[in-house]
């Protein structure tokens, strides 16, 4: 494939148009990274190349032939390989097995009979994933004993080994720390020398421009900008998604109080946590940096009562509480935005009032009964404050962007009775900009009332620029306590690997 | 569910604003009375008060079994053990009447419910086995010990038990025991929409984890659900007894799938996340009401079967999700 060449496309869902006119060219060997907002049309554009669906308006030219990508069956044909952001493995079979999947390779025992060839299977996908750069994997092993972003770098890998002409990948590095994120970036690098178009959706405006060749930026169905390499810019970038300029991202950093919130003393739970004690301030924002098992999030867990603790005294506003549950963790003022909402976050299948007043039942309760208008009012308040978009209590989360069941998640927690200490674990994962600019506005007037706030974030620019300190972890223990203003990205990473990189490797 | 200062999405009750899932209840509601009428002009039997007072009295043992079976799917389970449970309280309630007063029979009974009840959902909640096993082997358990204990059919004469419990009508046309279902469905409305415990089960059907870290503690919630279940199994059984005054080892054989199949027409989802205690309503009369017009028009109950199972899967195919 030369290039690919989408011409005046538009798509409408019924009345609604997803996409009203994109018109842009790639070519061999290029990246293309496809920026903008959640609901800009990103997600509606590449199904449109992955052929599960078909514009309705305008048309794909792949090398000056007009193309209809009709089906996924047709795209895969094509050679238009799609790495969703929801990971399609099916983690109770190998890694092998996942790789090559439907295609496993035959031998014939006895002359007829037709068997798996293990060995064949094994030693093919142990040579993909050495081509790629992919060592740490025994692919004998199912892939559900390994962790998120090492399933995604399978997923990945399964998607590229073909060396196919296109590569769709849908925010890629979600997930992965920048050790695995550079393993993938070598690997486009690879598949861009061979002639494969990678067009590359990503929040993280920084990766994007480090390894795209071009960029198109899409606004309200529209592509609005497209530019290249050497044009691009981070402001531009920013000013073209979001339609205005963000002079500053990040709001003013209050101080911090000085007494003690929180305090935690000899934490220990198996497997991931080892030894961690630390001090949080009323109206304190102290960031957890480490990689991804470095046991942040496990931390977090153990001192909401999420997983089992084994050792260790928590000390919340001078009480102790000691072998704490959700229920007692509650009581005691701590809030737990997690990680994944789509798992433990949210009642995916259930309506805002559901979701945001999950928490808070007991406020608007009478003895085992629920004022449920009360409950409507005091959600509503709660949304409109955080501008939810569309306003409708009625919405059911699983058809909602990734930065309005953000703020559902945000909302159910701020609802709590008496909340004094809020865990966000990753609170702009799957954000768009605009909303990651709210929220973290939001982060920043919690802590101005008094509310200490737990931050562990994957982007270290967030933890950078809204913490008063940074905790960073490894192997499960604080190994340094840095000061946001004077420490740069490289001196975390320094840090949290635990080993010395040339600076102009990140 | 009025209220002062919210929602301004405004309520549109034209059809075309209707969600897919109430659009679908207002056609299977349509088709049911199109159904009623058209049975109605072709059967001189079918609307007479007898007939219809039938259809009442047979709707309640489906009808109870469906309000527990609701919860503890909508708990995100199953419970397959409500027909023996149901045949275990009819036993004790005519096994005791003669011994103790009629008022502790029944108590008796109904606690035995809730014990299978409580042993289900702790095995499920506590013990993390999967719902279909457990109460699929307590299905089992329970059928096999009622046969070794009761050889011989159990006959109850109660006065009390028997006319007024049994064969009593309010208003001289209502049977009590329909009317006690009739009461129990607002109360299950208001338990599941307006209790904290409600909402949760609702939640935990959805996303347990979620629920538990919002502080709610989803093992106790998940064993009422099952608790709940097993109240209703067993209050079927004591009505059913009153009604036939025979207790047989072997009643209520299939009856957790005619349950199973009234939440499901009503827009119930195995494995939680879906339906409403109006729609589960509106399944326990449609099976009725169709059972009652195949039997008048004299079909032989194996094909009942098929045109039950069709209507079971259609219903879920109306309501198919998009993918």
């Amino acid at each position: 494939m030369k290039h690919i060449r989408l011409h005046k496309i538009a798509k409408a869902f019924g009345a609604t148009l997803a996409l009203k006119e994109v018109s842009f060219e790639a070519h061999r060997g290029q990246v293309v990274a496809i920026c903008g907002e959640n609901g800009a049309g990103k997600s509606t554009l590449m199904s449109l190349l992955s052929g599960s669906q078909q514009p309705t308006l305008g048309s794909i030219e792949i090398d000056d032939q007009k193309t209809f990508i009709l089906s996924p069956h047709k795209a895969f044909d094509l050679g238009i390989r799609t790495v969703y952001q929801e990971l399609s493995l099916l983690p109770e079979l190998s890694v092998a097995e996942n790789l090559y999947l439907g295609e496993w390779p035959i031998k014939r025992v006895a002359g007829v009979i037709e068997c798996i060839d293990w060995d064949q299977l094994f030693r093919d996908a142990e040579a993909d994933l050495a081509h790629m750069g992919i060592c740490d994997i025994n692919v004998r092993d199912a892939v559900g004993s390994y962790p998120v972003a090492l399933q995604q770098m399978i997923e990945i890998a399964k998607a590229s080994r073909v060396s196919p002409e296109v590569l769709i990948l849908d925010e890629p590095t979600g997930v992965l720390t920048q050790t695995e994120s550079d393993v993938l970036f070598r690997l486009i690098e690879t598949l861009k020398s061979r002639g494969t178009i990678v067009f590359y959706i990503s929040h993280r405006l920084e990766e994007v421009l480090d390894i795209a060749d071009t960029f198109v930026v899409l606004k309200d169905g529209v592509s609005v900008d497209t530019f290249s390499r050497e044009e691009a810019s981070k402001d531009r970038l920013i000013r073209s998604m979001v339609g205005r300029p963000l002079e500053d991202i990040f709001p003013k950093r209050g101080t911090a109080g000085t007494e003690t919130l929180l305090s935690v003393t000899g934490l220990k739970a198996a497997p991931k946590v080892a030894d961690v004690s630390f001090e949080l301030k009323r109206g304190e924002i102290l960031g957890f940096c480490g990689l991804v098992g470095s046991g942040r999030s496990e931390v977090m867990r153990a001192i909401f009562g999420a997983d089992p603790m084994d050792q260790g005294t928590i000390v919340m506003d001078g009480a102790a509480f000691n072998a704490p549950s959700p229920a007692r963790a509650m009581a005691a003022g701590i809030g737990f935005v997690t990680e994944e909402r789509k798992v433990d976050g949210l009642v995916l299948d259930a309506d805002v009032i559901d979701n945001a007043g999950l928490a808070s039942m007991d406020l608007v309760g009478w003895g085992p009964f629920l004022n449920r208008s009360a409950q409507r009012d005091m959600v509503f308040q709660k949304v409109q404050e955080l501008d939810l978009r569309p306003l409708n209590l009625a919405y059911i989360l699983r058809r909602m962007s990734g930065g309005n069941q953000q703020k559902v998640v945000l909302a159910k927690w701020l609802l709590m009775k008496g909340l004094k200490v809020l865990i966000l674990d990753e609170p702009t994962r799957g954000v768009d900009i605009a909303t990651k600019v709210e929220i973290y506005k939001l982060i920043a007037n919690l802590a101005q009332t008094g509310i200490g706030i737990l931050l562990i974030s994957s982007e270290m620019p967030e933890v950078l620029g809204l913490a008063h300190r940074i905790n960073v972890m490894r192997d499960g223990k604080i190994v340094a306590e840095l000061d946001p203003v004077t420490t740069s990205e490289h001196d975390i990473f320094v840090a949290a690997a635990d080993v010395e990189r040339p600076k102009n490797d990140l | 569910m009025t209220s002062k200062n919210t929602t301004p999405a405004a309520k549109n009750w034209t059809f075309k604003h209707m969600s897919k899932s109430a659009k679908t209840n207002l056609i299977f509601c349509v088709v049911l009375v199109l159904l009623v009428v058209i049975t109605g002009l072709t059967s001189d039997v079918f609307l007479t008060e007898r007939n219809m007072v039938n259809v009442s009295r047979q709707m309640v043992t489906t009808g109870f079994l469906s309000i527990g079976m609701y919860v503890v799917i909508r708990s995100g389970g199953i419970d397959l053990s409500v027909g023996p449970t149901l045949a275990f309280a009819g036993l004790l309630v005519s096994g005791l009447q003669g011994q103790v007063h009629i008022s502790v029979a029944i108590l008796v009974a109904l606690s035995v419910g809730v014990i299978i009840g409580l042993i289900n959902g702790i095995l499920v909640a506590y013990m993390r086995l999967q719902p279909f096993i457990v109460t699929l082997a307590m299905m089992g358990v329970v059928r096999g010990a009622l046969f070794i204990y009761s050889e011989s059919p159990t006959y109850a004469s109660d006065k009390f038990f028997l006319k007024t419990l049994g064969s009593g009508k309010v208003f001289d046309i209502l049977p009590v025991p329909f009317v006690i279902f009739l009461v129990c469905i607002p109360i299950v409305w208001v338990f599941m929409n307006h209790t904290r415990a409600g909402r949760s089960i609702m939640a935990i059907g959805i996303s347990p984890e979620t629920v538990r870290l919002a502080g709610v503690n989803v093992k106790a919630k998940t064993t009422l659900a099952y608790v709940i279940c097993g109240f209703f199994a067993s209050l079927a059984g004591v009505l059913l007894a009153a009604r036939l005054g025979i207790s047989q080892p072997s009643v209520g054989t299939g009856y957790e799938l005619d349950a199973i199949a009234a939440v499901v027409i009503g827009g119930g989802v195995l494995g939680g996340g879906g339906g409403s205690v109006g729609g589960m309503f509106g399944g326990v009369i449609a099976l009725a009401v169709i059972d009652n017009i195949l039997n008048l028009f004299n079909v032989q109950s194996y094909y009942q079967q098929i045109v039950k199972g069709l209507i079971i899967l259609v219903a879920v195919l109306v309501r198919r999700k998009p993918s």
